[in-house]
């Protein structure tokens, strides 16, 4: 446990003339989850591309389980680290439990096929994602939400041991966000690496470890989670005034918009759901 | 392991092994409808008889030297060529449409098609000849290739592909590869149009034994490459990116893939003109019966490509003997309506666009 499983030092990269991901420093250590919270826009999702190696740094050192991940091979890679990205579309009939064993493909041998255990790993991912009675559904006909759980499934029978999630609750309800950060937290009892990049400040309140706080592709504030979560650096960060309040029954850290006009907020708390990306404030200002 | 690979799963209309084996079946009565069926009719028995006299067997049952020299000489070499160019042009087919993770693609969509039918026009026009080249051939085979590196280059752009413009590029090939075609066959005469008729409908009629020895390293080649890349072009149809995350480069699948389907096109149409749909239909026929499992997919839409190929050819001979009517016209004819019903059925089935 003494060295960390991601390691990412003075990274940027640069798209369109601006830079997306400016000198972002990130440790994330095995047994933990970090979350990664900020505005649309901020760098989450690239930061996520430049850990897995989607994205080459245009400066800066990434490092995964202590190998350079611009010096190890694909391969390789795919056992060192799995990513759940926001979007999974497929156009070809496969099976969810297909869908979910192709996670295993790491670890194939050349010219073999899915051994027992494999099949075994991909079913005991999609049960713990709630989605083995439906395993030999086709993959475009499920909803949105159970796709995702399926490819979130995908990256569980990956195993791998650091995880990168970005938006793993996006889709789905609130049941099934608990469920995807529970299935986070048990990784990181686990002793892997967590990563998750999170619109929800209440999820990351509650189920991270550490947070960090991403505006304009700079990590702006980095720490214990109920440290990280401080009302006035995420009302400068997302513009908006936001106070946080202890959770009445676990104390962990809760952000909600803040009073302030008159016609604030009934309407708005009418029409937003739990775990929206839109808080009431949005609604109530449009 | 075998077993669950081979088990029916309720999605699956057949399981693989009994398609696999329905498949085998029809290849079989197929191949021998097409070198029995015809002027001279060859029962079964007689030409499994005349078959294994050229290997130097003798299994006791007569035949004439006339059946002999049709069988061997015409239909035999005419069989192998519609097996070669179906069974090539389904892998192909099958293989593209997973790179572009588009049901839509087949090998005309890179251009490989239109590019050979103005490589074969080019060369029937300008009238070159050297001696002991099948220049046409030659000249379809590269046209073909280079139809499809145009069309790869153009699309490849900072190392990635992005499939919207590959496709794209295909059609402004393909459009342009007609063009040409056209503008050569209005400045051809009479006996060079015919010849270029030939090239752009498709027919395996002109098939000899030296012809089919000529492709057949490029099928064997193709054939073998492509099946290689099945369980990568599964992981492919997750995006390039996710493939990434899995282990897989799918730029370099998608490089070799589309250098091995140009190969077997190439070698398809240098030989037999252009043959729609086939490269289309078949992959689609077996994802629809048997799933969309490349490991299962490519095996049988070679077996699959090469079985339409010879009922289209038997057809194609047989409807209005004793003239021929054009294979491309065959397979278009009969594979377009059946698409149509195919991609209906398809799509209220899956919910997806396929």
């Amino acid at each position: 446990m003494s060295a960390p499983a991601i390691k990412v030092r003075g990274a940027v990269y640069r798209a369109g003339g601006r830079a997306l991901v400016n000198g972002v420093d990130l440790d994330v250590w095995p047994g933990e989850i970090l979350a990664v919270v900020g505005p649309n826009g901020a760098g989450k999702s690239t930061l996520c591309a430049l850990i897995a190696g989607d994205l080459r740094p245009h400066a800066g050192e990434i490092e995964v389980c202590g190998q350079a991940v611009s010096r190890t091979s694909a391969p390789a890679l795919a056992r060192m680290r799995s990513l759940l990205p926001q979007h999974t579309p497929l156009n070809f009939p496969f099976t969810a439990r297909d869908v979910a064993l192709m996670g295993r493909h790491p670890y194939l041998r050349r010219w073999r096929a899915p051994s027992e255990r494999d099949y075994a790993a991909a079913d005991d991912a999609l049960r713990r994602v709630g989605m083995l009675d439906m395993a030999e559904r086709l993959y475009p006909t499920l909803s949105g939400g159970e796709q995702r759980r399926v490819s979130f499934a995908r990256a569980l029978a990956q195993d791998t041991p650091v995880a990168l999630f970005d938006e793993p609750t996006a889709s789905l309800d609130v049941g099934h966000q608990e469920m995807a950060m529970e299935e986070c937290g048990r990784l990181a009892a686990e002793g892997k690496a967590v990563l998750a990049a999170l619109h929800d400040l209440n999820l990351a309140g509650a189920h991270a470890d550490r947070v960090a706080v991403m505006s304009d592709g700079e990590i702006v504030a980095v720490g214990e989670t109920r440290e990280a979560l401080c009302g006035e650096l995420l009302s400068a960060v997302f513009d908006r005034p936001l106070i946080v309040i202890p959770h009445p029954q676990t104390g962990s850290p809760v952000a909600l918009p803040a009073a302030e006009s008159s016609r604030a907020p009934l309407r708005g708390d009418f029409f937003a759901p739990v775990g929206s990306r839109f808080r009431g404030n949005d609604v109530a200002l449009m | 392991m075998r077993s669950r690979f081979l088990r029916r799963r309720e999605t699956q209309l057949l399981s693989p092994g009994l398609f696999a084996l329905t498949l085998a079946v029809l290849f079989t009565a197929a191949v021998f409808a097409n070198v029995g069926m015809g002027a001279v009719e060859i029962p079964p028995l007689q030409a499994v008889a005349i078959l294994l006299s050229h290997a130097g067997v003798d299994i006791g049952v007569d035949f004439d030297a006339r059946s002999d020299a049709v069988l061997w000489s015409i239909r035999l070499p005419r069989v192998v060529l519609a097996m070669l160019v179906g069974g090539g042009l389904g892998a192909a087919g099958a293989a593209l449409q997973g790179v572009f993770r588009n049901p839509l693609a087949e090998p005309a969509v890179i251009g490989v098609s239109s590019g050979a039918a103005v490589g074969a026009a080019s060369a029937i026009v300008l009238g070159l000849a050297v001696p002991g080249v099948n220049l046409v051939a030659l000249a379809a085979f590269l046209g073909g290739l280079i139809a499809a590196g145009v069309v790869y280059f153009v699309a490849r752009t900072y190392g990635r592909t992005e499939v919207v413009t590959l496709v794209l590029a295909g059609i402004a090939v393909n459009a342009t590869a007609g063009a040409l075609t056209g503008l050569l066959a209005s400045v051809a005469d009479d006996d060079e149009l015919r010849s270029i008729t030939f090239w752009v409908l498709g027919s395996v009629g002109g098939a000899t034994w030296p012809a089919v020895a000529s492709t057949l390293p490029f099928f064997i080649v193709g054939l073998i490459a492509l099946p290689l890349w099945a369980r990568s072009l599964n992981l492919m149809t997750l995006g390039d990116r996710q493939a990434g995350h899995l282990g897989v480069s799918a730029e370099r699948t998608r490089a070799g893939v589309i250098v091995f389907s140009a190969l077997i096109t190439g070698a398809a149409v240098s030989v037999a003109g252009v043959i729609s749909f086939v490269g289309l239909v078949v992959p689609h026929v077996v994802r629809l019966v048997a799933g969309p499992d490349h490991r299962f997919l490519l095996p049988a839409s070679i077996l699959g490509g090469a079985t339409a190929l010879l009922l289209a050819d038997l057809l194609a001979r047989t409807v209005a003997a004793p003239a021929e009517v054009p294979l491309g016209v065959v397979t278009a004819l009969v594979g377009g309506p059946f698409f149509l019903w195919l991609v209906h059925r398809t799509r209220a089935n899956w919910g997806g666009p396929a």
